[in-house]
């Protein structure tokens, strides 16, 4: 029964521990293309 | 900001009750013991996985009616999140499968199926990455999404098409479970819902955002060209 409850631990780890390194992704990748945007708004500024 | 923190606080505090309720109130299965918890997760990852290429599909439909770029966008969040969940619903189904067949993987159809809708939509993701134009890539991966999701019905019938070793408790005819996992399992579904939102929210965001780099790169392009023409034209 214990040996079980490793693969039942897995799958929940699987699927909490994915699903938040995924948000942590979008969270970074957000914060980078917010960035960009900033800098380009910056130079179209400078620009006109 | 305030609605997102309150939305994001509904999600974790939904997701709190759902896995005390599979991990701790919910019974042992005779035979499988506490391995059927399992299922909550991966009968979850599986339905919401079907449910963002489901999206991606109307998406992908509307987009080639109307050519609005906000269904690409769409589109290519919620196939994003379906890869995400597909990949869960693999992994988990091979967690369980492991103590209960014996083995991590096995060539049965409605896996095989469900490994085939992976390589579909990963392909559908990185097709968009190799095609330049929004119009152009919106227009290809649209038809792709469209012909991708055939997969989906074929991974419903698998198990009546082919002889299959995967369980069937859940089918057209309704849930064949006790009352006492039906329930957690369904709160599951609500829970997984509107997990799925939030991340398709935060990934429509992102893509949105990108595209508005993409559009103030492009007019500055313009405006590079036309002080060049200027210039030009002046001597």
């Amino acid at each position: 029964m214990r040996h079980s409850l490793i693969y039942l631990w897995a799958a929940v780890g699987v699927v909490w521990v994915g699903t938040l390194v995924y948000v942590l992704s979008l969270i970074r990748r957000q914060a980078q293309v917010h960035k960009q945007l900033e800098q380009l708004r910056r130079m179209l500024e400078g620009q006109s | 900001m305030r609605p997102n923190i309150l939305f994001v606080a509904l999600v974790g505090a939904w997701m709190l009750v759902f896995l005390w309720c599979a991990l701790v109130l919910s019974p042992p299965e005779v035979q499988m013991g506490d391995l059927v918890r399992i299922l909550y997760v991966h009968v979850n990852s599986a339905w919401t996985a079907l449910l963002a290429f489901f999206v991606t599909f109307v998406a992908s439909v509307v987009y080639l009616i109307r050519r609005r770029l906000m269904w690409d966008i769409a589109a290519a969040s919620a196939a994003e999140i379906g890869v995400l969940f597909t990949t869960f619903t693999l992994l988990t189904g091979s967690l369980w499968g492991r103590p209960v067949w014996n083995t991590w993987w096995t060539w049965d159809p409605r896996l095989t199926t469900t490994l085939i809708l992976w390589f579909l939509y990963v392909a559908y993701l990185l097709l968009r990455q190799t095609i330049d134009g929004v119009e152009r890539r919106g227009r290809v991966a649209a038809v792709y999404a469209i012909v991708a999701f055939l997969d989906v019905p074929i991974i419903h019938q698998s198990v009546t098409w082919w002889r299959s070793i995967h369980p069937t408790v859940i089918d057209d005819s309704g849930f064949h479970m006790p009352a006492s996992m039906t329930w957690p399992l369904l709160l599951g579904f609500v829970g997984f819902l509107l997990l799925f939102c939030l991340l398709f929210w935060l990934r429509f965001q992102l893509e949105i955002t990108r595209m508005e780099t993409i559009r103030i790169r492009e007019q500055m392009r313009r405006a590079r060209g036309h002080k060049a023409r200027i210039q030009g034209g002046g001597r």
